[in-house]
């Protein structure tokens, strides 16, 4: 019989070595200058990063923000309080703030300009699928809510304190950004 | 088409954690027997799937390396850039410690207020006295228009004392002495401990030496006659002379005999407080000051105040006004 063969794309060469090491481990490494802990953690977390950035963001940027986010955990690796959670939340939360910090800056704006006069709406358009635009229909807060709770599977008590939002807040905004995707998907794109 | 239940909000509920274990066991319990809750339990699990399933833009494995290696360079360059822990404390020790020299030299440092006068020097009122004190250019003053005043000075390098009295003044040798003066004149100067040099403004330039043990008193005839001499013969404003003293007779008088002390001291008791004013007392006889004492005493007042412009001020007009007058040298330095 034969094995699937199972791709290699986005399977971590680094995390596969040293899956002994916990992310908690390394960030406690990164604390005592050790770099390579930086990269482990890169290795097993990056994609999903890239994945997430993508969905929240929607301006081609996603790649930038995730080396704003790895290089700004290397900096930030001595206030990470294991108590507060995992560090894989911690990340996305770094990830977060990273994206609405670049949503506020002018300089994204001048990419985007940019951007769309380079790579035509209709071309980018024509690629997404219905879930894909449907979260794009949605308001930037609860798009980040929902992609944190129902894609990456966080809790919702960990999304409130990734976004330092009440509990509450992510609950209403959880509760109307499904019912705004299942009124898009239901109607169809238009 | 199912009737909506009035439960179906607990669907979504129990997605988001929003319900106990208790209430969890019930929603399931009613989930089995209502086909609406069911049919919600299954859209929101379809949609939460649809979006779990949907698959992230396409990000090559090169791409990914690249971003590894740039985000390893930048960390190594920001550990490279960044000081080390002890660097980081031995900064921050040394920016406490420069932040607490600078605010003790700032508490220490002159606000603008006159100095302190001088804690060595205790004057006691001994009856009626009306005096200032003041503090000019590390000297001493003390203005004394009437009454008798007691002055005990602990002598050392710093002090140095003066006692401005209206016809006069007298520079304490480091002592405890006693000064009255009673219709605008110096009327006794008792010494108890160490000398004092008495200089009349009438009279000569060198003053009396008054030891222990020893009272000045002027001779009534001699003062009358040598006021009556400065009046009719002004000197000029190229004769005033050099020393901390301006004599504004134009002859020397003959010096008045000194004596024996015959009044004990009436005091030892607690000294008169610093920088005070007193007031005259009811129906004593107090000599007006004349124009020239309040020019001076504005200057004066003005430097006290430390508003400096305002004293210079003050002190260039006296110097215009009473070119040879007494407090001719304190007003020259101020003016400066």
């Amino acid at each position: 019989m034969e094995r699937p063969v199972k791709p290699l794309v986005n399977r971590p060469v680094l995390a596969r070595r040293a899956p002994e090491i916990s992310d908690g481990a390394l960030v406690a490494r990164m604390c005592e200058g050790d770099t390579s802990a930086l990269g482990v953690l890169y290795d097993r977390h990056a994609k999903a990063l890239y994945t997430f950035l993508s969905r929240v963001t929607s301006t081609g940027e996603a790649e930038d923000l995730v080396q704003i986010t790895f290089m700004r955990a290397g900096s930030l690796a001595d206030r990470f309080d294991p108590a507060r959670g995992e560090p894989r939340a911690w990340l996305f939360g770094i990830a977060t703030r990273v994206a609405q910090e670049s949503r506020r800056s002018i300089v994204r704006k001048a990419r985007a300009v940019f951007r769309s006069i380079v790579a035509p709406v209709s071309i980018q358009e024509s690629t997404k699928t219905d879930v894909v635009r449907a979260l794009d229909s949605l308001s930037e807060a609860k798009r980040v809510v929902v992609v944190l709770a129902e894609v990456e599977g966080f809790s919702c008590q960990e999304v409130a304190d990734m976004l330092e939002i009440p509990i509450g807040t992510v609950w209403t905004r959880l509760h109307h950004a499904r019912g705004d995707l299942r009124a898009f998907l239901e109607r169809g794109a238009p | 088409m199912s009737a909506p239940c009035a439960r179906l909000w607990e669907v979504e509920a129990e997605r988001d954690g929003r319900l106990d274990d208790d209430a969890r066991a019930s929603a399931t319990r009613h989930r089995a027997h209502c086909r609406a809750c069911r049919e919600e339990h299954t859209a929101l699990h379809s949609l939460g799937r649809r979006l779990a399933d949907e698959e992230g833009p396409a990000w090559d494995a090169l791409a990914q390396k690249r971003l590894r290696g740039k985000v390893l360079a930048g960390a190594n360059e920001a550990r490279l850039r960044a000081p080390s822990s002890h660097k980081r404390v031995a900064a921050l020790v040394a920016f406490a410690a420069v932040m607490v020299i600078g605010l003790v030299a700032w508490k220490r440092a002159p606000k603008g207020t006159p100095p302190a006068p001088i804690a060595s020097i205790e004057l006691r009122d001994e009856g009626g006295a009306i005096y200032e004190r003041a503090t000019l250019d590390g000297t001493e003053h003390v203005y004394l228009r009437a009454g008798t005043l007691g002055i005990k000075v602990r002598h050392d390098a710093v002090t140095h004392l003066l006692v401005h009295v209206p016809d006069g003044e007298i520079e304490d040798l480091g002592t405890t002495f006693h000064v009255s003066v009673h219709g605008g004149a110096t009327t006794r100067v008792s010494v108890d401990e160490g000398r004092v040099l008495v200089r009349k403004a009438n009279g000569d330039r060198d003053g009396r030496l008054v030891s222990a043990g020893e009272t000045w008193e002027p001779d009534p005839a001699l003062e009358k006659a040598s006021t009556q001499a400065t009046v009719a013969t002004p000197i000029p404003a190229s004769a005033a002379p050099t020393s901390a003293v301006v004599l504004r007779g134009p002859s020397p008088e003959p010096k008045p005999a000194l004596t024996k002390r015959t009044v004990p001291a009436a005091s030892a008791s607690a000294s008169a407080s610093a920088s005070a004013t007193v007031s005259a007392p009811a129906g004593s006889a107090v000599h007006p000051p004349s124009e020239e004492d309040a020019t001076y005493m504005r200057a004066v007042s003005l430097l006290r105040a430390g508003r400096r412009d305002e004293a210079r001020a003050a002190a260039r007009r006296y110097v215009v006004l009473y070119p040879n007058g007494l407090r001719r040298q304190e007003m020259d330095v101020v003016a400066e």
